[in-house]
């Protein structure tokens, strides 16, 4: 599997601290160590490690990844010209559109995952190995959506992998049902269609077998089962425990809906209380993702927090890009809103720190999110975009 | 400080309902069908008075008020309308310089001439009712001259005129008016202003309905959806749409020089590149000077972001140059650029130079694109549909004689050209997207 040792190598380290690091925050607390539930020693003790290994991801893609080469030559940081980790090149996500980012080669290839193309062409990210993706998901996912519970009914509101084969998020669900679904665990969509009467008869029968269910899925597929709902003037109230997992994104498919608003009518049509849905952050450039922590605090019976602050694992570390300068500083600790970078030591087989056109603020002890940020602010008269305002 | 208003209505009674403006403290009235007339009809009876001026006489009042306008600068507005236009004090003074500097009286007779408008046809356009008396502007907030050149073609003709701001810039006409009460009374007694929301329809049907003329500058989805607005009145105004537009600029090899790229620096600089006569492309010549003269542009945009430097931007649209910033850098390291010239720790402008020739987005605020050419026909092919867009091309081809030019200029069909750093001045009889300035608010002629 593996082509080189220094690869191997590498994947050890990085699996055998993934398996060990925080896997999210335990509570929101105005510092990051806090947040994780951590002593200052053991604080320090992580934080050095995640320094450790990032500059080692560093060395290992700036050798491997020629586009990232070039990028990182560009902006003058080299692997002997940069000492922490804040200070490793984040690579615009568009070069997955542009050129293969890869350190192996592609007949190492394992899996292959296209990103939507909300901003343009779809993008590929190529993998040679699963591992760190699949540790970092099934731990994140644990401590966040199934804190309390080893098996959940598991209704699927995504295509089937064999439709999706090159989506992230049908991979994720896909995986998740294997290590989390009870039976009758399905999925609910085809071709991005909803199967409405199938879901109506799986979530009324679990109502009966008072089982609880781990509804997921994209907001564009819960619009489509509010709507679906609607239609039928159908609503159920779903055994306790039950919860739903939403992860972002329209995409232009369907009408938007806000989160809030989007959150209370699921509340109405499935009973489930919104402290029991918690979002999901993330893409498909990253092997690791950002999630709320409304459900943990529910289940703990703290309060939520009112201010949206996204809870990640530990070697996932958020940046946001200063406008005027281009320097990444945490995301908590920033002065000002930016473009959000992601360096995820998930992230071994293309580069692990990422630039994303996505506008994020800081919300200690993380960020929040604005929405994303044009690679062209509409405001004047372009080539290719209009006055936006003008009338 | 007083500021003025966004709603200027000779003729409308005291007591109209007020509303507030988006998100500043301006209020402003909110008109029924019945004001809506009566206003048309006081502006009627000014512009009338205005008309049995002879047009010598209308363009003698024009260039004096466009040399006064031009002399007191922005002065008393200044602070507003830096707010309200997003530009520097420094940014604002060019602005304004540049909205007047071209109107002279020189400037205005000759767009009568291009137009073959003499005196003699004024008045039988105006006696046999061919022209359109009242004319509706609703314009665009990114530069002040679009204001400014739509009331002064109604002016020039006669015609009573209604002008609706952009909610984002809506103070500069308001300014404008507030002066010329003082300078040209006369213009202002046959113009109204007012804001109103885009979604008010009933204040949009009682203003268009008085109208015989309609312009309307902006988005082409927000043109398309006034066009629908003004064609459901009966009977339907003349309507008159400005749409989406890019300018460039076209330099030779002889003509990469240190003054060039100063004349492009400017031209790219001021109103912070927001008008459609704001170049985003320079199409220059491939040569051994190419990449020096990229230089000498950086140079001179950097010079003038000291000078003269860019307006406060929004984190949005910060982040948004970031972006691209550094979406360039990545295009660059995977050979698609063949240069890249940024302030260090900044996004104050930038240029890029291509590799090859073809389209690429600037993100305006002082970006500009320096595209490659080896023959004109390589523009034509390399930038396809992108050309029916085409406002302005400024100039600098010392090396080509007159009918290379003209040959070139058929091919890529600008609507204004002028030399490299004047392309922003441009005059009154300039056809903005290919509509005859004049002639067009005379239908019946």
């Amino acid at each position: 599997m593996y082509p080189d040792s220094e690869t191997r190598e590498l994947d050890v380290a990085l699996l055998d601290w993934l398996r060990q690091a925080p896997a999210g925050f335990v509570r929101l607390a105005p510092t990051r160590s806090a947040s994780y539930g951590l002593d200052a020693a053991r604080a320090e003790a992580l934080a050095s490690r995640f320094e450790e290994l990032a500059m080692a991801l560093f060395h290992y893609q700036y050798e491997r990844v020629p586009t990232y080469r070039q990028f990182a030559q560009l902006l003058g940081r080299t692997p002997s010209s940069i000492r922490r980790a804040a200070e490793v090149p984040p690579l615009p996500v568009a070069a997955l559109r542009r050129t293969r980012v890869a350190t192996f080669p592609p007949e190492s290839e394992r899996a292959s995952f296209r990103t939507s193309g909300t901003t343009g062409d779809p993008g590929v990210l190529h993998l040679d190995s699963l591992d760190l993706y699949d540790v970092s998901l099934e731990r994140a996912f644990e401590h966040h959506v199934m804190p309390d519970t080893d098996r959940i009914v598991m209704v699927l509101l995504v295509s089937p992998p064999h439709e999706s084969p090159h989506s992230s998020l049908g991979y994720m669900l896909e995986r998740l049902r294997r290590r989390w679904g009870a039976p009758r665990s399905a999925t609910f969509m085809r071709g991005e269609q909803l199967q409405w009467e199938e879901l109506r008869r799986a979530l009324e029968e679990s109502v009966a077998a008072g089982e609880p269910v781990c509804l997921l899925g994209t907001a564009f597929a819960f619009v489509q089962l509010l709507d679906a709902a609607a239609d039928s003037a159908w609503s159920v109230r779903l055994p306790g425990a039950s919860r739903l997992f939403e992860t972002g994104g329209y995409k232009g498919r369907s009408r938007a809906l806000d989160r809030k608003t989007l959150y209370a009518k699921l509340n109405e049509a499935l009973g489930i209380p919104v402290t029991h849905m918690v979002s999901e952050y993330g893409m498909t450039e990253l092997g690791s993702q950002y999630y709320t922590l409304t459900l943990r605090a529910a289940l703990r019976n703290e309060a939520i927090p009112p201010v949206e602050s996204w809870s990640a694992p530990f070697w996932l570390r958020p940046r946001l890009m200063d406008s005027e300068s281009g320097v990444c500083t945490e995301a908590a600790t920033a002065s000002a809103p930016g473009l959000l970078t992601h360096h995820d030591l998930a992230n071994r087989g293309s580069v692990a720190h990422w630039l994303c056109s996505d506008l994020g603020a800081p919300a200690p002890p993380s960020f929040q999110l604005l929405g994303r940020a044009p690679r062209a602010d509409l405001r004047g008269c372009g080539l290719v975009h209009e006055r936006s305002d003008a009338v | 400080m007083q500021l003025p208003a966004p709603s200027h209505l000779p003729g409308a009674p005291g007591g109209l309902p007020e509303r507030r403006l988006g998100s500043t403290p301006l209020r402003v009235p909110k008109p029924s069908a019945q004001v809506a007339r009566a206003v048309w009809q006081a502006l009627d009876s000014a512009a009338a008075a205005w008309r049995r001026r002879s047009s010598e006489e209308r363009v003698r009042v024009l260039a004096r008020s466009a040399r006064q306008l031009r002399a007191r600068g922005p002065g008393r507005w200044g602070e507003a309308l830096q707010r309200s236009t997003g530009l520097s004090a420094a940014g604002l003074e060019a602005a304004w310089d540049t909205t007047f500097a071209p109107h002279d009286r020189d400037s205005l007779l000759r767009a009568l001439r291009e137009e073959a408008l003499d005196e003699t046809m004024l008045v039988a356009a105006a006696e046999r009712q061919l022209l359109a008396r009242r004319v509706l502007h609703v314009v665009a907030g990114n530069v002040l001259p679009a204001t400014w050149i739509v009331l002064a073609r109604g002016w020039l003709l006669g015609a009573a005129q209604w002008l609706r701001p952009a909610q984002r810039e809506p103070l500069f006409a308001a300014c404008l008016l507030a002066d010329l009460a003082e300078i040209a009374p006369e213009l202002a007694a046959c113009t109204a202003l007012l804001w109103w929301p885009h979604a008010d329809a009933a204040t949009s049907h009682a203003v268009v309905a008085g109208a015989h003329a309609v312009t309307v500058q902006g988005s082409d989805d927000g043109v398309a959806a006034w066009r629908h607005q003004v064609g459901r009145c009966k009977p339907a105004p003349l309507f008159i749409g400005y749409g989406s537009r890019w300018s460039g600029a076209l330099v030779t090899r002889a003509g990469q020089t240190r003054d060039s790229a100063r004349g492009a620096a400017r031209d790219v600089a001021l109103f912070d590149q927001q008008g459609c006569l704001s170049p985003t492309l320079l199409f220059a010549e491939r040569g051994a000077g190419l990449e020096k003269w990229c230089r000498r542009l950086a140079q001179e945009l950097a010079d003038l972001e000291r000078k003269m430097p860019r307006g406060h931007l929004g984190a949005r649209a910060r982040a948004a140059l970031r972006n691209w910033h550094e979406t360039a850098r990545l295009d660059q390291a995977v050979g698609d650029l063949q240069g890249f010239w940024a302030p260090e720790r900044s996004i104050a402008w930038g240029v890029i130079l291509l590799r090859r020739c073809a389209a690429y987005e600037s993100p305006l605020d002082r970006h500009v694109v320096v595209v490659p050419f080896s023959d004109p026909e390589e523009i034509v092919r390399g930038l396809g549909p992108h050309l029916e867009r085409l406002q302005g091309l400024a100039l600098a081809a010392p090396d080509w004689s007159a009918a290379k030019r003209q040959d070139v200029l058929d091919r890529l069909h600008p609507t204004r050209t002028a030399p490299v750093g004047s392309l922003q001045l441009a005059p009154l009889g300039w056809p903005q997207d290919h509509h005859p300035p004049l002639r067009s608010l005379i239908p019946g002629l």
